[in-house]
């Protein structure tokens, strides 16, 4: 039986990688670099009192990508078990990647661009930067589309891939 | 020269109970030392107005918008979950035949147009 519901990898791989991309977005971008704090716009951190209101709403978006994950972690977990869904490596890592950009992309257009609640680097160039952040969102997207492709050709089920020995030597150790 | 045995002979002196009360008052000044500032920023005056205007008129609106993203990405995996899914038609031939009601490879049915 050919294993062929990469849905059920693809689905996995997007929320971990949503939830992995927001916790990078998170601890680099918001915490160590003190950019892209969630409410900057609506209440720049320039006293206490803000920055305490910003760290809240960091604080629940951490949350939600840690919501992310869970769900990520479950859903590949009951792929994992089932025999219709091809174990690929190349479809889990370009999910992840696609995943990772979609959630860039997404929230770029809704709190950069419509809402306006908050830019990558408030300041002087926060187009720019904002434009940047949606390019790089695209290019994780374009990129984790054509690994996906390429792992088109997996389709044996989780332990049916072959043996460890045969995958470094495919002639067989004779 | 004569430092060393006196610094050796003044900690044989010290009874393991004057040592357990010494670890144990300096234990406890540097945890008051410490707290001190911690346990004042929760309850601060500053602590307190962020947490009002936090949790206030517009808590539930500005929840909504930073959900919006995760709820977008929450509908695209609830489609791409479709892609190559057997198709699950009780009558079908791959579902007779197999004992444990797995199917055979769709030949192209099973998969959704957001197939990469």
């Amino acid at each position: 039986m050919q294993a062929t519901h990469r849905g059920a990898i693809i689905s996995a791989g997007i929320l971990l990688g949503t939830g992995m991309g927001g916790f990078i977005d998170g601890i680099v971008l918001h915490q160590l670099l003190q950019w892209h704090n969630m409410l900057s716009s609506v209440r720049p951190p320039l006293d206490l009192v803000d920055m305490k209101y910003n760290m809240v709403w960091d604080g629940l978006f951490h949350l939600f990508t840690w919501i992310m994950v869970a769900l990520g972690v479950w859903r590949l977990w009951v792929a994992g078990k089932r025999p219709e869904v091809p174990w690929s490596t190349r479809t889990l890592l370009g999910s992840l990647v696609l995943g990772w950009g979609l959630f860039n992309f997404i929230e770029g257009v809704i709190d950069h661009q419509l809402l306006g609640i908050h830019h990558v680097h408030p300041g002087q160039h926060q187009l720019a930067w904002d434009i940047g952040f949606l390019l790089f969102g695209l290019v994780q997207i374009g990129a984790g589309w054509l690994v996906i492709r390429s792992g088109r050709g997996d389709v044996l089920a989780r332990g049916h891939a072959a043996p460890r020995s045969e995958r470094l030597d495919p002639l067989g150790a004779r | 020269m004569n430092e060393a045995p006196l610094t050796l002979r003044m900690r044989r002196r010290a009874s393991p109970l004057a040592e357990r009360a010494r670890l144990t008052v300096t234990s406890l000044v540097f945890v008051i030392i410490t707290a001190a500032p911690a346990a004042a920023c929760p309850d601060c005056a500053e602590g307190r107005q962020a947490r009002a205007d936090v949790y206030g008129a517009d808590f539930t609106r500005q929840l909504m918008i930073l959900l919006v993203p995760f709820l977008l990405i929450g509908a695209v995996c609830s489609r791409v979950e479709r892609i190559g899914r057997p198709s699950r038609a009780p009558g079908s031939a791959g579902a007779a035949s197999r004992p444990d009601g797995l199917r055979d490879a769709p030949t192209g049915g099973g998969h959704s147009r957001l197939d990469p």
